[in-house]
């Protein structure tokens, strides 16, 4: 009798050992619908968006939603491991920026937003900017819900003390210029501060501005010729010389990191910080002085201004999710709802749906910094960023030659070769997909 | 059971036979975990080398160009090869002396000793996290708190983070901070030292420095090659520390193998490729373990053992 009881308590352990194994897969009970809905974001986004969802299940009862929510490091890594397992959310937001990627892999995945025109009020969005940005191969992975701009936010009381005039036509030489005169105020002041993504982000923008092109072309060409980009390279190690920039040593353990945790930018020693409209919010809580924005950089006779107005993140549908009407469904009202609008606010950004736009403005919620920000840089946009430009390789690569001008590893001259011949290395391999 | 030296052959009773299923049932959870999450991840993982697998698409067989194209045309491939090896060479040895030395220290009969081990071995709990990442740059920052201890030297504030030539440094220190499980295991060694050698080496005169190198390093020699396999195989697989303090900067210098195989598998979407990569590294640690076992009949020294000097 002990020895069929312990068999049996065996057989137990090892059969829950196998049922926890499973994975969860919603209920799908007649009447309860649940659905997962992931973002990324800081605090103040998750608060907004889960009271808008509270305010969906009020409204709609028998509705649940569940929020997975995070910071922006790891989303990219979750979402591909989700959606390889088919574990991914109902609706979940994509960054324009793997669009290309996660299409060129595998479309059946998601749903392609134009043939939910008669389930979702596609009238309030600018269609070619959606397409522009949120679509490879005329496949439209998601919506756009908040419109982004890059631009310059400054340490006004800084900037006064070392006499530089900031305006919202600075070409390249003016940084430099501001440079010299931040540095009369000490060793350890620098008029700006660029992390990793901004000094990437810098030498792409500056291509476009020079050659009207993106690093690889449509014909996985390189849309650059070695001095365009020797330049570049000269300029960044122009910033170090003249003290614009902090040496390379001194930024790397920053590099990942925004303005509102740069120790140096919060404690007054950097006067300038490249940044995305978005982030303003989170720059002004966390910094103690007065701060402004102004437009980024452009070259004079630039080609292509190249300034990106990004969507801050597209909301995009799960093809094999269960409930996908129901997702549908949300998805239209947390897009065009007045109520939802109001609720989100701009925690997404300068709404990208002109109906939220609207509602918004009447009622006073738009942040002005961001709206200055986003509406200096609208007339200076570049257009959306070619697909092969944003693959992560090419990124990483840029990023290595980048970093052996700023130690000085490598002249202007042979970091240009090397950046040229990797990257036609990468253009190559992508052209064979 | 029969003995076998009798060389007498019994055939199994059926009592044999049901406790041996009874054991198989006991472990059987173990078992399927295994087959589960090990066994069969492992050869898929094989399988998945020789194709151009992404996670976001079906697996196509492209034969041994992985296996190539490592070794030809990877730009960061015998950097990362390089900088982990250097790692290992300098971390382990660190760790297991500072281990050996913290558990010397330990092994003073002490009031409050116990609270002391407790201390010592806390911060192996913690393992790689942001929270470790964030104290690490705290501290290592060019104005952190070591840089303004080392000012009261005169030494000049140093980029332990920032520059090529200590981030790699500064990073292994990380591991040798966490060196419990190696400090209990040599705690466990110097406990078994026979009191009754060393004092006699004591009365023929020995200083402590002869009784450390000709009896306590011969006794825990069993543990240092314990310590040696095991930490070297961590070593070698090591990614969280570069993953959350240098990201695998500046300039590559902290680029380890592990960090490597994970970019290429979740960030450039090369999960096959990074099979590839993690099989090389699967065996390059066969073959040091394999190595380090040979040599063992050479320098380790078991107290049970047929010969005692």
């Amino acid at each position: 009798m002990k020895r069929k009881l312990l068999s049996l308590l065996l057989i137990l352990i090892s059969a829950s050992t196998l049922a926890f194994a499973q994975a969860g897969k919603p209920a799908s009970a007649a009447k309860d619908v649940k659905l997962r809905f992931s973002w990324w974001g800081a605090d103040s986004r998750h608060k907004a968006t889960l009271a808008a969802i509270k305010l969906y299940e009020t409204q709609n009862p028998g509705v649940k939603i569940e929020g997975e929510y995070g910071a922006f490091g790891n989303f990219y890594l979750k979402l591909i491991t989700q959606l390889n397992g088919n574990t991914a959310p109902d609706i979940f937001q994509v960054d324009y920026k793997w669009v290309y990627d996660l299409l060129s892999q595998n479309k059946s995945w998601f749903v392609d937003m134009r043939t939910l025109s008669d389930k979702i009020d596609l009238s309030g969005f600018d269609m070619k900017y959606a397409m522009a940005w949120g679509s490879a191969d005329n496949y439209l992975i998601g919506l756009p819900m908040g419109v982004n701009a890059i631009g310059l936010v400054y340490n006004k009381g800084l900037l006064e003390k070392a006499g530089v005039a900031i305006n919202d036509s600075w070409d390249w030489n003016d940084l430099l210029d501001a440079g010299a005169k931040v540095k009369k105020l000490g060793k350890e002041y620098y008029a700006a501060f660029f992390n990793k993504s901004y000094l990437n982000y810098m030498v792409k923008v500056q291509i476009k501005q020079k050659t009207g092109n993106d690093l690889i072309t449509k014909d996985y060409k390189l849309g650059f010729t070695k001095s365009d980009m020797v330049d570049v390279f000269a300029y960044i190690q122009k910033l170090l010389d003249t003290g614009t920039i902090p040496p390379f040593e001194e930024m790397v353990p920053f590099e990942m990191v925004y303005a509102d945790q740069t120790p140096n930018w919060l404690n007054g020693k950097y006067g300038i910080c490249p940044t995305s409209s978005s982030l303003i919010p989170s720059i002004r809580a966390a910094s103690k002085f007065d701060i402004g924005v102004a437009r980024y950089p452009i070259y004079d006779n630039a080609k292509n201004p190249g300034l990106i107005t990004a969507p801050t993140m597209l909301l995009a549908l799960n093809s094999r999710s269960p409930n996908l009407p129901e997702a549908i469904k949300f998805a239209n009202w947390i897009l065009n709802d007045k109520d939802a609008a109001l609720v989100l606010g701009d925690a997404r950004g300068m709404p990208a749906s002109s109906i939220a736009r609207t509602v918004l403005a009447q009622n006073n919620r738009l942040d002005k910094n961001i709206q200055n920000m986003v509406e200096k840089a609208i007339p200076f946009t570049g257009g959306p960023e070619g697909d092969l430009s944003q693959n992560q390789e090419v990124v990483t690569i840029l990023d290595d030659y980048i970093q052996q001008v700023g130690y000085r590893k490598m002249t202007p001259e042979k970091a240009a070769e090397g950046l040229m011949k990797d990257l036609a290395d990468k253009a190559a391999e992508m052209s064979k997909k | 059971m029969a003995l076998s030296g009798s060389g007498i052959v019994k055939v199994r009773s059926l009592s044999d036979r049901k406790n041996s299923m009874r054991g198989l049932l006991y472990i059987s959870p173990w078992i399927l975990g295994f087959i589960v999450f090990q066994f069969y991840p492992f050869f898929l993982s094989l399988y998945y080398s020789f194709t151009n697998y992404s996670m976001l698409n079906k697996p196509k067989f492209v034969g041994l160009k992985n296996y190539v194209d490592m070794f030809t045309r990877d730009r960061n491939y015998w950097q990362s090869v390089k900088v982990t090896f250097i790692y290992v060479l300098v971390a382990v040895p660190m760790k297991l002396a500072f281990s050996l030395f913290i558990a010397m220290l330990l092994n003073m009969r002490l009031k409050l000793i116990n609270v002391f081990r407790t201390l010592y071995y806390i911060p192996s709990i913690f393992g790689g996290s942001v929270a470790v990442a964030i104290l690490w740059r705290f501290l290592f920052n060019r104005d952190g708190i070591v840089n303004q201890f080392l000012s009261t030297f005169s030494i000049k504030p140093i980029d332990w983070l920032g520059s090529e030539r200590w981030a790699l440094f500064t990073m292994s220190l990380l591991t040798v901070w966490q060196f419990g499980s190696s400090m209990v295991v040599f705690l466990a060694g110097l406990k078994q030292i026979p009191n009754e050698i060393v004092e006699a080496a004591k009365v023929d005169g020995a200083g402590r420095i002869r009784v450390f190198f000709s009896i306590t390093v011969p006794f825990l020699s069993p543990m240092i090659f314990f310590n040696l396999i095991l930490q070297t195989i961590y070593a070698l697989q090591e990614f969280t520390a570069p993953f959350v303090i240098t990201g695998g900067g500046p300039l590559k210098a902290t680029y380890l193998y592990g960090l490597m195989i994970y970019e290429n598998a979740f960030k450039f979407l090369k999960t096959g490729y990074a099979s590839a990569q993690s099989w090389i590294l699967f065996l390059a640690i066969m073959v040091f373990t394999a190595f380090v076992f040979k040599s063992s009949p050479y320098w380790t020294y078991y107290q049970d053992s047929e010969d005692s000097k």
